[in-house]
């Protein structure tokens, strides 16, 4: 059986993260308050015709990184302190290819839990609701870690990251034969500048532990106006090519995951991991289902 | 009264000895009127669940358990457990994991002395998953709060240090009669399912848990998670031989 292996400090898993840091994720995801310009205005090479506000899709991925490790160290974090269940990297790809995290873990690519929890770049000051004890709320100040802050720029290298990717856990995989199979989360938002990267997606899925094959999941955020599209199991609703290629390089949803999934999607045997046109939410779902802790020693 | 005692305890296979979250205590004492015991079992997912599980079952041995205010109970150990876990300052990670709560179960027992008559009482009392057994002339006639192996799950109600989670909590009860040579186990929860579903398959309640004196525990437990009988969990054993 796959996919089926307890994950503890003896039999770690991996999650890598492959992020497109391309110039066009500096586009706003939600979009309020559109404004036509008067005249098209150029920056970076690129030509815009209209404002909008909302956070830039470079912004809302950093924050689903930031949450999902948060939540990932909280769910690693026993009595004395962060046990290493996971190993976990971001190899971001734009201006350059390469390990994304900001402070201290910066140029690390696959790093224990433990050493994320003790190693955010700074903490910021955030508020949240919170009981009150006697059935109200009220604001609390909390100290939120930041590992990973937006970056975009340039081209979308997708060939390159990915076999950076491939490049890290076919080192990984042969030294953690018993453990869960790493899970690689691709989000992009567009057209590989490099090439077609089936082939080296292909190889990734091929590594395998003596649990299963490591699994690719791929998160679309397409500037197409079209529906959001979850766990398809095939491609004929996908508005094009790119959305197309994307699903048919996703692994099909193992068990425990599509058990997962189906709370929120009608999902089948032969849905993928693959989203399309994902708002914040459906991004922080996307990645907490694919990437669900689950059978923790 | 005479009452003696025994008690067996095993971390997790993999964890270590430390990182054991159940928890344990006897108050009772040759010719005294009124024993306690009690078995918590600290909720892994959370940090800081045995300093808590500890705190509750000296809390019931000590008799603060005792009035029916549960809720007035927690209100006095929240602190105390506070004050254990954040003598100092906390890293990020163990601060928020702290506003989140510790959770555990607990089971108590207190044993009254026979009077004139040929048997004493007792009561109980339990919330969540952790269980007691009584064995009388070598038939079980209490399981409780659970009577079946499949009624273990992975989510039962837990006593939390987040006191608005308690809200509602209904404290269950229960109390009987015993005779000399009457047996008690108090066990959490992977081990009370296992002595559950032996029993249920056909064993002798006596026999299926064996005399710990000549039998060595961790062996007898790393033989049945091995086999699958039993589930890789912290296990506890209290067990109460009356005369």
């Amino acid at each position: 059986m796959s996919y089926e292996a307890e994950i503890s400090r003896a039999n770690p898993s991996c999650f890598l993260f492959v992020i497109d840091q391309s110039g066009s994720m500096q586009d706003v995801m939600d979009p309020t308050n559109v404004q036509q310009l008067n005249e098209p205005v150029s920056v970076d090479g690129r030509t815009y015709t209209q404002t909008a506000s909302g956070d830039t899709k470079a912004k809302g991925l950093s924050d689903a990184i930031n949450h999902w490790l948060f939540e990932l160290v909280l769910k690693c974090t026993k009595s004395e302190g962060p046990r290493d269940y996971y190993h976990v990297g971001v190899i971001g790809y734009g201006a350059q290819v390469g390990p994304a995290f900001s402070g201290s873990l910066a140029g690390k690519e696959l790093v224990p839990i433990s050493e994320i929890a003790n190693s955010p770049a700074r903490m910021e000051d955030r508020t949240k609701k919170m009981s009150d004890g006697a059935g109200g709320l009220v604001d609390q100040g909390v100290r939120f870690p930041i590992w990973f802050d937006p970056v975009s720029a340039n081209g979308t290298p997708m060939c390159k990251a990915l076999s950076n990717a491939y490049s890290l856990l076919s080192q990984w995989v042969p030294q953690h034969m018993s453990s869960f199979p790493p899970t690689v989360i691709h989000i992009t938002d567009g057209e590989s500048t490099d090439g077609d990267p089936t082939s080296v997606a292909e190889s990734i899925k091929n590594l395998t532990t003596n649990d299963g094959n490591v699994l690719l999941f791929n998160l679309h955020f397409s500037s197409i106006q079209a529906k959001k599209i979850s766990f398809p199991d095939n491609e004929t609703g996908l508005p094009d090519q790119y959305a197309q290629m994307l699903f048919r390089i996703s692994s099909i949803l193992p068990d425990h995951i599509r058990e997962r999934a189906k709370k929120d999607y009608p999902v089948s045997e032969g849905s993928r991991g693959f989203a399309f046109n994902a708002d914040i939410v459906e991004l922080i779902k996307f990645v907490e289902i694919g990437t669900h802790a689950s059978n923790m020693r | 009264m005479g009452v003696s005692n025994q008690v067996r305890w095993l971390p997790k296979s993999g964890n270590a000895l430390g990182e054991y979250e159940d928890a344990f205590c006897r108050h009772c004492h040759l010719g005294a009127d009124v024993s306690r015991l009690a078995v918590a079992d600290g909720a892994t997912e959370a940090s800081f669940s045995r300093q808590w599980a500890q705190l509750l079952v000296r809390a019931y041995c000590d008799g603060q358990f005792a009035n029916d205010v549960l809720w007035r109970a927690l209100q006095e150990l929240q602190p105390k457990w506070l004050a254990k876990v954040r003598p100092t300052p906390l890293p990020w990670y163990a601060e928020e994991k702290l506003q989140r709560g510790a959770y555990s179960s607990l089971v108590g027992l207190t044993l009254h002395a026979r009077g004139e008559d040929e048997v004493g009482t007792w009561e109980a009392l339990a919330i969540g998953d952790s269980c007691l057994f009584q064995i009388q002339n070598k038939k079980l006639i209490v399981k409780w709060p659970l009577d079946s192996s499949v009624q273990f799950n992975n989510s039962p109600i837990l006593l939390s240090t987040k006191l608005e989670c308690n809200e509602g909590l209904v404290k269950q009860t229960k109390s009987g009669k015993w005779s000399p040579g009457d047996l008690f186990y108090l066990m959490t929860d992977a081990l009370a399912q296992y002595y559950l579903q032996a029993v249920e398959q056909g064993g002798s309640p006596e026999s299926v848990m064996p005399d710990f004196s000549s039998v060595v525990f961790s062996d007898w437990v790393a033989r049945r998670r091995s086999s699958g009988q039993m589930r890789n969990d912290d296990v506890t054993l209290l067990r109460v031989n009356l005369t």
